[in-house]
Parts: C-alpha cells; sequence; structure tokens
C-alpha cells in the first residue's frame, strides 16, 4: 500500500470524525435512557393490588335474618351437611346458597388450615364442612370452586393432615397451596392524596397499609366465602371470622402479635366476604389456636352462617366460646372502624351494609334465626 | 527466529533450542503483564471493601470497636459510654475484653460499670455465665441467656459474655432490663451448631449427636420421625403460631417436633412435641396450664396424665406432648409407649419446687401448686412466682409467693403491689414492723392480703373476705419466719 493511499483528506478526517460523534452520541443516548437510577429497577415491587367488596352484588333485605344459626346432634357427616344447608338457608327462605353464590362464579373458600393437626382436635375448619359448602356451591352454579389458606407450617402437610385437600379435591374444587409467585401487594387502606403509600398509624390501631397477601386465589374469584373454626386463641382470647383472614397474609405476619387486636379488627375491614359460614362442630375452649388435645374441644355440632362478619363473631363469642364480647377488644376497635366509613383512612373493601356488633339488639329485631336439625 | 509456525509443530518435532526460547519469551511476558498490572506486587483485596477514613488500625480499632459495642441507654439524665477501654483478663478462654461506664448526668458518682468479654466461642461465653451467675439470680430475658439480682445483670450471646452493675445508682432509671436490653441490641444472638449446645450438659433431648432425639419406641408396627424439626424462640410461630407467646413467657428455649406413624394404617400418626424450658420450674409451669379438667394422672415423668387424644408430661426441664389426636385404644397404648420411651432420656434431679414446702398445708388443695412465670394474677410486676388453691369452709382463694433476688427487690414488688392499689382499687391497709411489711387491698371485688419479709413477697389473693385473707397471710408470713424464710 503506498503512502498516497494511506493520506487521509480533510473529506475523509470531517467523514470519520462525524461518524464517530454520531455513533458516540447514540452510545451516550441510550445509556442515558437505559441507565437504571435505583440500581434494582427488575427488582421493583408490582403495583399493589385492591379488593373489591364481595358483599356488593348480594341483595340481602334489611329486614332478613343476618345471622342463622343450625344445630344438630351429633356430628356425622350427613348431620353437618344438614346443619350447612339450614344455616345458609335460614338466611334467605331455604334458598341455599342462591343469591349468594350466581352462575359463573368463581367461588373462594377460605378454611383455617393454619396447623399439621388432625380434623378432630379443632385447630382448623371440620373438612365435612367444607365438603358440603362445596357442594352448595356447584349447586348454585358456581363455575369454579377454590380453597386456599395460607399456613406458616408446610402447606401440603397442613392441608393433607387436616383432611381438607381430599374432601376438596374429590368434590372437583382445585386447592390452591401457597408459592411465593402467589404473593401481590394488598393495598388495604387507599394511598395518601400525594400518592404516596398510607402508612398505618398506631395510635389510631390501624396495623395494616399495604401488606403481601395470597393473591392468586382471589385474583379470579368473584365470591369469597369464610369459614373459620371457633377457637380459643392465646393472644386475642378467640380466633375467628375476621382473624381467619390473616391465614391470607403473606411476609413476617407474627410481627402483628404485637398489636393482636389492632390486625384483627383491620383484618375485618380488608375483606368484605360474601358469606361467613362459622364451623361450630368442635369447637376448641382453651389451649389455643393450636390444641393438640381433645379434652379442649367441645363438641357442639353448630353452624352459624351470617351476612354480618362483626355479629357473626360476636355471637359465636357469646355462644360457642361461651365468653362475654363486651370483653372482646377487637370487636370495638372493628365496630369503630366500621363507623369510619365517611371519616378518616379507610379500607377499599369497607363498605359494609351490615356491621355490628350488637347480637342482642339483632336478636330483639329478629335478625337472627335459630334452628335445630 | 523460531519457527512457531512451522509444520514440525504439528508433529512435535520442536529443536531443543526453540522450545528454550519459547520458555523465555514466556516468562518475559508474565513478567511484562505482571509488572504493567502490579499484581504480583498488590496484596490480595479484602472481602469488604471500607471507606478509607473509616479504618482503624491497632488499638484504635479495638476502641472503636468497644464503643460501638457499648451503645447509648436511651434514658434521660445519663451519659453514652465513658471511659471506654480495652483489657486482657487472660481469664481462661478469654481472650479480650471491652470496659466501660454509664454515667449519671446528675451525679458523676452514680455509674453503672459494663465489662463484655470476647470469649472466643458461645461454648466459653455460656460457661463464663454459668459460673459468673449467682446463686441468688433469676433469670433475665436477652441475649442466649441471662440473670439478674437486685443490682446487677449479665448475658451471654453469641461469642460475648456481658456484666454490668448498677449497685451505685439510686434511681429507678434505667432499670436492669433497659441496660441489658441495650447491650444486647448490638450483639449477634446465636449458640454453639451442636443440638447439645442448649444448656448444661444434661440439657437437650438428644444424649449424643448421632442418636436421634426421638427413638423406635418398643412397640411393633411403629416406625420413629424420618423428619425431626427442631424450633427456638425466633421461630417457634412458624409450628405454633398463635400459641408460640404462651410458651416464650415460660421461657422455652427449644422445642422438638416428630411424628411416629404406624407402619400398619397409614393414616395413624403420633405426634410429639418436645420442649426444653430452660428450668423445670418453667417446664412444670407450662404443663400447668396447659393442663385440661379432663385428665387422668399417669406415672410418667415429674408430672404426667392422659387425657383424650394424647399423653403429656414434665420431667426436669422438659415437657413433652405426645399427641394422639384420633383417639383409639391402640394409639393411645402407642402413645403411652413413646411418652415412656422418651421419659427414659431426660435427666432429672428430682428436686421438689422450692416453694411446694412453703406454702401453707392448712385447706390446701391437693395438686393444686402452679408456677407463674411471668405476670402472676395479671400483674406485671410479680413474676417467677407460685401459688396454690385453698378452700376453707367453702370460701376459696389462692396463697402466694415469689423469691425476689434479695431483700431490695423483694421491698420494691411490695412497693408495686401498694401502688397498684392506690391506682386500681383500694388500698384498705398498710403497715410494717418485726421485720414484715403489710398490706390488704382490693381490686374488682377480689381482695388480696400481701406481705414482705427478707427475700420473699407472699400472700393471699382470689377471694373477697378481707379478715380472711389478712389472717391466713399473716399465718402464711409467721411460718416462713419459722421455717427461716428470709
Amino acid at each position: 500500500m503506498t503512502a498516497e493511499a494511506n493520506k487521509v483528506t480533510r473529506r475523509d478526517f470531517l467523514k470519520r470524525g462525524g461518524t464517530t460523534l454520531v455513533v458516540a452520541s447514540a452510545a451516550a443516548g441510550a445509556a442515558a435512557v437505559l441507565y437504571d437510577r435505583t440500581g434494582k429497577a427488575g427488582l421493583r415491587q408490582p403495583a399493589a393490588e385492591k379488593l373489591p367488596n364481595y358483599f356488593a352484588e348480594v341483595e340481602h333485605s334489611v329486614s332478613a335474618p343476618r345471622i342463622s344459626v343450625a344445630r344438630g346432634a351429633d356430628g356425622s357427616a350427613e348431620t353437618i351437611d344438614r346443619l350447612v344447608r339450614a344455616a345458609v338457608g335460614g338466611l334467605r327462605g331455604g334458598k341455599g346458597l342462591l343469591g349468594f353464590i350466581t352462575k359463573g362464579d368463581v367461588v373462594l373458600l377460605k378454611p383455617n388450615v393454619g396447623f399439621e393437626r388432625a380434623p378432630a382436635v379443632g385447630a382448623t375448619t371440620n373438612p365435612e364442612v367444607v365438603r358440603s359448602i362445596i357442594r352448595l356451591c356447584r349447586e348454585a352454579g358456581a363455575y369454579k370452586v377454590i380453597v386456599a389458606d395460607n399456613p406458616i407450617e408446610a402447606a401440603a402437610n397442613c392441608f393433607a393432615r387436616s383432611g381438607i385437600q381430599a374432601v376438596a379435591e374429590r368434590e372437583g374444587a382445585r386447592v390452591i397451596l401457597p408459592a411465593r409467585v402467589h404473593f401481590r401487594p394488598l393495598a388495604i387502606r387507599p394511598p395518601n392524596a400525594d400518592g404516596s403509600p398510607y402508612r398505618p398509624d398506631p395510635a389510631r390501631h390501624e396495623a395494616l397499609g399495604t401488606w403481601e397477601i395470597l393473591w392468586e386465589p382471589l385474583r379470579e374469584a368473584t365470591k369469597v366465602i369464610g369459614i373459620p373454626p371457633i377457637k380459643d386463641h392465646n393472644l386475642c382470647y378467640a380466633s375467628m371470622g375476621m382473624k381467619n383472614w390473616y391465614g391470607l397474609l403473606g411476609g413476617r405476619r407474627n410481627q402483628f402479635h404485637q398489636a393482636i387486636h389492632d390486625i384483627v379488627s383491620d383484618l375485618g375491614l380488608m375483606l368484605s366476604p360474601t358469606l361467613m359460614i362459622a364451623d361450630g362442630t368442635r369447637v376448641m375452649m382453651r389451649n389455643g389456636p393450636t390444641g393438640g388435645s381433645l379434652a379442649d374441644v367441645k363438641t357442639a355440632n353448630t353452624i352459624v352462617a351470617s351476612v354480618d362478619p362483626l355479629a357473626c363473631d360476636a355471637w359465636c363469642y357469646q355462644n360457642l366460646l361461651e365468653r362475654d364480647p363486651a370483653a372482646l377488644s377487637y370487636l370495638d376497635l372493628a365496630q369503630e372502624k366500621f363507623g369510619e366509613q365517611e371519616t378518616g383512612p379507610r379500607s377499599y373493601a369497607l363498605a359494609r351494609r351490615f356491621a355490628s356488633r350488637d347480637v342482642d339488639g339483632y336478636r330483639r329485631r329478629g335478625l337472627i334465626v335459630e334452628q335445630n336439625v | 527466529m523460531p519457527s512457531f509456525l512451522a509444520r514440525r509443530y504439528a508433529r512435535e518435532q520442536v529443536p531443543a533450542l526453540e522450545r528454550s526460547i519459547a520458555a523465555l519469551v514466556l516468562l518475559l511476558t508474565v513478567g511484562i503483564v505482571a509488572t504493567l498490572t502490579g499484581v504480583a506486587l498488590r496484596p490480595a483485596p479484602p472481602l469488604f471493601q471500607t471507606q478509607p477514613g473509616s479504618e482503624r488500625s491497632g488499638a484504635n480499632r479495638e476502641l472503636f470497636v468497644a464503643r460501638s459495642m457499648m451503645p447509648p441507654l436511651g434514658t434521660a439524665g445519663w451519659s453514652d459510654a465513658t471511659d471506654v477501654r480495652t483489657v486482657t483478663p487472660g481469664e481462661g478462654d478469654v481472650a479480650f475484653a471491652y470496659e466501660g461506664r454509664y454515667r449519671s448526668v446528675a451525679d458523676p458518682n452514680q455509674t453503672v460499670p459494663v465489662l463484655i468479654r470476647d470469649t472466643g466461642e458461645p461454648r466459653n461465653a455460656r460457661q463464663l455465665f454459668e459460673s459468673d451467675r449467682p446463686a441468688t439470680a433469676v433469670a433475665l430475658n436477652v441475649g442466649c441467656k441471662g440473670w439478674q439480682t437486685a443490682s446487677a445483670g449479665g448475658f451471654w450471646a453469641g461469642r460475648y459474655y456481658t456484666h454490668f452493675d448498677r449497685s451505685t445508682v439510686q434511681t429507678p432509671d434505667p432499670t436492669i432490663q433497659v441496660i441489658a436490653d441495650a447491650l444486647a441490641g448490638v450483639q449477634i444472638r446465636y449458640e454453639e451448631a451442636t443440638p447439645a449446645s442448649a444448656g448444661t450438659a444434661n440439657a437437650a433431648p438428644p444424649k449424643a449427636t448421632t442418636e436421634s432425639p426421638l427413638p423406635k419406641v418398643e412397640l411393633a408396627g411403629w416406625e420413629p420421625p424420618g423428619d425431626i424439626r427442631e424450633f427456638t424462640p425466633e421461630n417457634l410461630w412458624e409450628k405454633i403460631d398463635g400459641r408460640a407467646e404462651a410458651y416464650l413467657s415460660f421461657h422455652m428455649v427449644r422445642m422438638t417436633f416428630g411424628t411416629y406413624r404406624s407402619l400398619r394404617d397409614p393414616d395413624a400418626f403420633i405426634d410429639v412435641y418436645w420442649y426444653d424450658m430452660m428450668a423445670p420450674d418453667n417446664a412444670f409451669g407450662i404443663y400447668r396450664a396447659e393442663r385440661g379438667l379432663q385428665a387422668t394422672d399417669v406415672n410418667i415423668g415429674r408430672g404426667g396424665y392422659t387425657s383424650p387424644g394424647g399423653v403429656f408430661f414434665w420431667k426436669g426441664r422438659h415437657y413433652v406432648r405426645v399427641e394422639a389426636p384420633d383417639a383409639g385404644e391402640k394409639l393411645a397404648e402407642a402413645a403411652t409407649a413413646i411418652a415412656r420411651t422418651l421419659e427414659g432420656r431426660i435427666p432429672d434431679e428430682g428436686e421438689p419446687m422450692w416453694a411446694d414446702a412453703l406454702l401453707p398445708a392448712a385447706d390446701r388443695l391437693p395438686g393444686s401448686l402452679d408456677y407463674h412465670a411471668k405476670d402472676a394474677f395479671s400483674l406485671d410486676f410479680l413474676s417467677d412466682t407460685f401459688s396454690a388453691d385453698y378452700n376453707a369452709g367453702g370460701k376459696t382463694f389462692k396463697t402466694f409467693i415469689h423469691r425476689a433476688a434479695d431483700a431490695a427487690d423483694a421491698e420494691r414488688i411490695f412497693g408495686a403491689y401498694a401502688k397498684f392499689f392506690e391506682t386500681s382499687g383500694s388500698l384498705l391497709k398498710r403497715e410494717s414492723g418485726d421485720g414484715l411489711q403489710r398490706l390488704v387491698g382490693e381490686s374488682g371485688g377480689v381482695v388480696d392480703a400481701v406481705f414482705q419479709t427478707g427475700r420473699y413477697v407472699g400472700g393471699v389473693t382470689g377471694g373477697n373476705d378481707a379478715a380472711l385473707a389478712e389472717e391466713r397471710a399473716a399465718a402464711f408470713a409467721q411460718s416462713l419466719k419459722e421455717k427461716g424464710g428470709k
């Protein structure tokens, strides 16, 4: 190659220099666009989910019973099936879940499967109750029935030991065992006016702002039925309907034990269910919530269906656990929080037509029906 | 010029001269690269980089560590740690120690000296704890394990053993718990890796690391647990969420869980929950607290019973629940066999509860002795208390006794008792003399007659007859003095 050939002309220089500048600018521009200022873009939390009010579409007359109790003579599967049907039917004149569940609904059943315990000790929901409710959902035209809970212990063991997985699968329901990918943040209380997440105020007995929840079963559910066993609880005195939603929380939820009444009353706000069907077949009277001895269990053979989660808890506390609901703090707090519908930070799912802890008032107004089956 | 690309290379027929030249070129290349990059001269980088300005060396660095281990107490009127220095006590396995003191701003003579010994490993720290703990000390819930008297405290956490003394402090604050919490807050709490590390040599369920803590039982058709899980106070909630606090209030240190399974019936199982409660008092206390009404006494452990669904007993510092909830005769038989096997593996010195002999015998209901590790009778100032039930001519009440670290601590508790009635009821009477302090108070319709003598606080509660309570409390105090209780 000759020296003449290697000679760079001014035109070549400008052309190459210009090209270099263009390429460098493009690279810098791309870098600026793609630059991750936080360094954690890939780890960013997904936007918080919101729960609808699962009772919003349910038509229930203000004069119709709000608590329906059915008591049986024994704990056989047949009797329990009759009890469930009688209790649910008591709310609607014997129409089963019609009116609560409509054709095509995806129904989430939330029993308590929190412990690796046999059904007999009453730490978990009686599987026969779950079985009957699945059947009622099917009869009402539900498209799909999901059974889910988030036990702290190994979920597969809890679902197997409680007998709930076997029953649910036999009845054609889908059991969702929690996995890491099933959780999403849930905004229990709306964000502040400037869009920042709401921070719960302990002085107002608030525990939940945004918290991780077992989202997968709620993602497609159009109706939610809580099926809590009624039992003693070492910290909050009773684990019943509102406390049952605790089983949907993820994360290190044991931190809430410091302010247990705040969290239980907040759970009542977090989720407004279509219906509560309390399992009072075996009532753990002491050493709860785990128990472990049949000596702790009272055989009550009772099912309570209610459109008012607060009243349902109050009734069960009074009549199944045989304690004074006036002394249960989280009922007071829940009543106050439900009363905050027009003021202060509130839950997305708060608007609840029926929420009263005054079961004696309900009784006087004829809103409680009781029957022996 | 070496023919590096020549065909004979492929035939491996490289002349010796060319091999030498190639080796020389290679060496030169490595030398050039090493020189240019400085690899040969540069020391290996540290695992964690620190800011050059914050690096401390030698004595300064140790002083920095010492100061960081004595954080502010957070108590108004008290200085940050002063006179902080490092010392080498040369005591057994102790490698290093940090010394300092907190000082009252108002009165510099009131100080809390602190000594933190770095023992090198948790085993040494635990041994130091055992040897340093005074015989009169009571438990202090901090670190891996702690002790306290009226004027001092100590605890071990990881490789550190910490001792502090507030004997010159004349104000209520900072309390021993506050001081301990502040110091423990900057120490990592961990124990030895082996399961046998939880406490004294006879403490942990497994006697040897090769032996299963839940062994095979001499009962045909049952296999021992394949998956044995252990839980500590930090993660017990993962097993018994909501119930864990009941065990923690009795100072549980470890729980071993496993399931025995029937070889004949795949649905038959027996769960074992084996709790190490740190001390016999605690094991007895939680056993009593969980005992149901439908209990039938059995001769297993120091105390045991069967109830529908299981066998439950305590022995030594252990509380064991053998649960067979699907109660059937075969299962109950297997549960009893398992309980007996486990019982045989638990050491126990058999020493009776110290309070059993001190509580009055007259009108006492058999088998009613209880132990309250914390908040006895829902009083947050009364812990580590024994009580028993009484029935005198149809009138029921409880008699209780608490043994404080020393007389000053007992006086403090008695004072708190009086204050409780002043604020939450009515203090009907308070008097002192003859080495005794007495009070009678009423709250919510319940009358308490309480006394303090020496390091004991005792009395009568749970009834509504003030005269009876006062009479029984006076008799109890007198008998305590006669028995030499000081």
